[in-house]
């Protein structure tokens, strides 16, 4: 190759290189908003501007001011801490749950993948199944069981959220077995499972982790809507579920309370979709190759 | 397409005889005896072992999986312990609130999730395109329940126009009845209504990108013809999946927005029953909307494979 090609095929390279992880929009504003929300999860914990749970009645039901940003509830609590300490909530059920469904769904989609066959039949049907209970129906099974708490709803959620993961998991497995390399590791003898976790998992692992932050907001969302039945986290511990199903006792008097705590849940949910669309256009190598032409 | 239909029908079979273990399973898994949980603890012996004798709890367990079955096959679900009535026509009745709420829920979503979508193609990278992507964004962010709380602030608080919960029966009007139901149907028409735009968008685009159309135009086919005649049809294969399974999910994901409208739905009713401790009726409204999601997802398969015959031929 003459030095000129080489360093046209060097730059060409370069170019495409600098372009196969690209930041966009999406995900500079999905970071920010998420790490805004991680952030104040984090500060809660050793700081907020009044006591999330001591009552002040005589400043009940107070607007947004100077002292309260976001005003008082019905027992004079500082909304803005309330929200603060409740954003712990929102993050643990995220967490666990997606944990949950990520670590199982995954581990049965590559079962499932791999082993092929009548296991494969069993696996996906047991996710066919599964894809029937939605968040919150599944939820009132495991409260009937297990009783109202933020525990039900974290398994029942992590439960509801496994097939997605499995469906993914079990496809990309399919379509990477496919490959010569595969293939020819498992002529050479490779163990099957270590074909799977060195071969398959970083092929599959950006699709999950898109999947994972999907799945992240859609927990937010169902145990918002679990704590505002009550069948989620139980007082006095702040949830914003729970701070919108007060307000909407109260909205006739202090209109504040029914915005803030949706507002909150909104934007966080917001922040984990673009993060997620981030994520995928900066991984998925359709929309690079894409954007390249 | 018969083949194809027998197979889809015998993985129903499959799924429904699944999910029914599954729920079985789970409420056999409740600690303690299920009478002295329904009754609670003042309960006499003799009223616990009527109960027990009366949900089949004596019995070896496949005996109680098997009478359960035979009732729900037979079109008796048993008796609820708390409304002392059947509970097959307490869900009808219930049913009565949550199917048109639904079917309201979708009108509103289709309508202005679809115009979203042709819009948006039609106006691709521009100003509107970004407007509607925007706005479809955050209606997938917004709790369904939290919109409603605001629009009852809105129209029923501030306002005075619309009814702020509860609902009135269908025999006092069906105009009282659907406005009643008027606010928690455009609550979660809206949020299906951003999906709709965003998927509704991507498949008219993919259309649009394809030979049949770049020919339709050189022909001199009027845009107008080639967008709805040609490009909406064929979009509206995968939309219809879409539309499908959100009505699915919509059956089954009432429960919180019939809550906050105090509506007394099927959702509101599975709600009610943890809090009585009815643990019949929990387990066969559990069961029917599972089985209704299962449906729902089977019709959409049949329907799909009928509007684009490659799916049979796969």
């Amino acid at each position: 190759m003459t030095p000129i090609r080489n360093r046209r095929a060097q730059e060409t390279h370069r170019k495409r290189s600098s372009r196969s992880h690209r930041i966009t929009g999406n995900l500079v504003a999905g970071t920010i908003i998420t790490g805004i929300v991680v952030l104040t999860s984090i500060v809660s914990f050793f700081y907020t501007p009044h006591s999330p749970i001591k009552m002040d009645i005589a400043n009940r039901f107070e607007g947004p001011s100077a002292v309260h940003p976001l005003g008082t509830d019905q027992y004079g609590r500082d909304v803005l801490s309330r929200i603060m300490l409740g954003s712990q909530n929102s993050l643990l059920v995220g967490v666990v749950a997606v944990s949950v469904a990520f670590g199982l769904g995954t581990l049965l989609g590559v079962w499932s993948g791999m082993g092929g066959g009548w296991l494969d039949e069993v696996i996906m049907r047991w996710m066919d199944v599964l894809y029937a209970f939605p968040a919150v129906l599944n939820a009132i099974l495991f409260v009937t069981v297990m009783g109202p708490g933020i525990s039900s709803g974290m398994i029942a959620i992590g439960i509801a959220s496994m097939p997605g993961f499995a469906r993914l998991a079990r496809g990309g497995v399919l379509s990477v077995l496919q490959e010569d390399y595969i293939q020819a590791s498992i002529a050479i003898g490779r163990s099957k499972w270590g074909i799977a976790w060195k071969h398959i998992l970083p092929n599959i692992i950006s699709t999950l982790i898109v999947q994972a932050t999907i799945s992240f907001a859609g927990a937010i969302l169902a145990e918002a809507g679990l704590s505002y039945l009550g069948l989620g986290t139980q007082p006095p511990f702040p949830s914003w579920g729970r701070m919108l199903r007060e307000a909407q006792t109260y909205m006739g008097i202090d209109v504040w309370l029914a915005i803030f705590p949706g507002a909150a849940i909104a934007i966080f949910v917001l922040g984990l979709y673009l993060l997620g669309d981030g994520v995928r256009e900066a991984t998925d190598p359709r929309l690079i190759e894409s954007r390249m032409k | 397409m018969h083949k194809f239909l027998l197979r889809r029908l015998f993985m129903l079979l499959i799924s429904l005889f699944l999910i029914s273990i599954m729920i079985f399973a789970v409420m056999r898994a409740i600690p303690g005896d299920p009478a002295q949980i329904i009754l609670g603890t003042d309960a006499t012996p003799e009223a616990l072992e009527v109960l027990r004798e009366r949900l089949h709890l004596n019995g070896p367990i496949y005996v109680q999986y098997a009478k359960w079955m035979g009732g729900v096959l037979t079109g008796n679900l048993g008796v609820s312990v708390r409304y002392e009535e059947s509970i097959g026509r307490l869900i009808v009745s219930r049913l009565s609130v949550t199917a048109p709420l639904a079917v309201m829920a979708m009108i509103f979503a289709v309508s202005l999730g679809i115009p979203a979508a042709v819009f948006s193609a039609t106006h691709r990278n521009r100003l509107g395109d970004y407007t509607v992507m925007t706005l479809s964004q955050i209606g997938l962010a917004v709790p369904a329940f939290w919109l409603g709380i605001l629009l009852m602030l809105l129209f029923s608080v501030k306002l005075r126009w619309l009814p702020a919960g509860g609902f009135s029966p269908w025999s006092d009007g069906a105009l009282k009845s659907l406005r009643s139901l008027l606010l928690p149907a455009f609550s979660l028409g809206v949020i299906c209504a951003a999906s709709i735009a965003r998927l509704g968008r991507s498949a008219l685009l993919n259309v649009l990108g394809q030979d049949y159309i770049r020919t339709a135009y050189s022909k001199g086919v009027s845009g107008r013809v080639v967008l709805y005649k040609h490009a909406l049809r064929n979009a509206f294969i995968p939309l219809s999946t879409v539309i499908g399974m959100q009505f699915a999910a919509l059956l089954a994901g009432t429960i919180v927005i019939e809550s906050v409208f105090y509506l007394p739905g099927l959702g509101r009713f599975a709600f009610m029953a943890i809090g009585m401790r009815d643990l019949p009726v929990i387990q066969d409204i559990v069961l029917f909307i599972a089985a209704l999601v299962v449906m729902m997802n089977f019709l959409v398969d049949v329907s799909y494979a009928l509007l684009d015959p490659r799916i049979r031929l796969e």
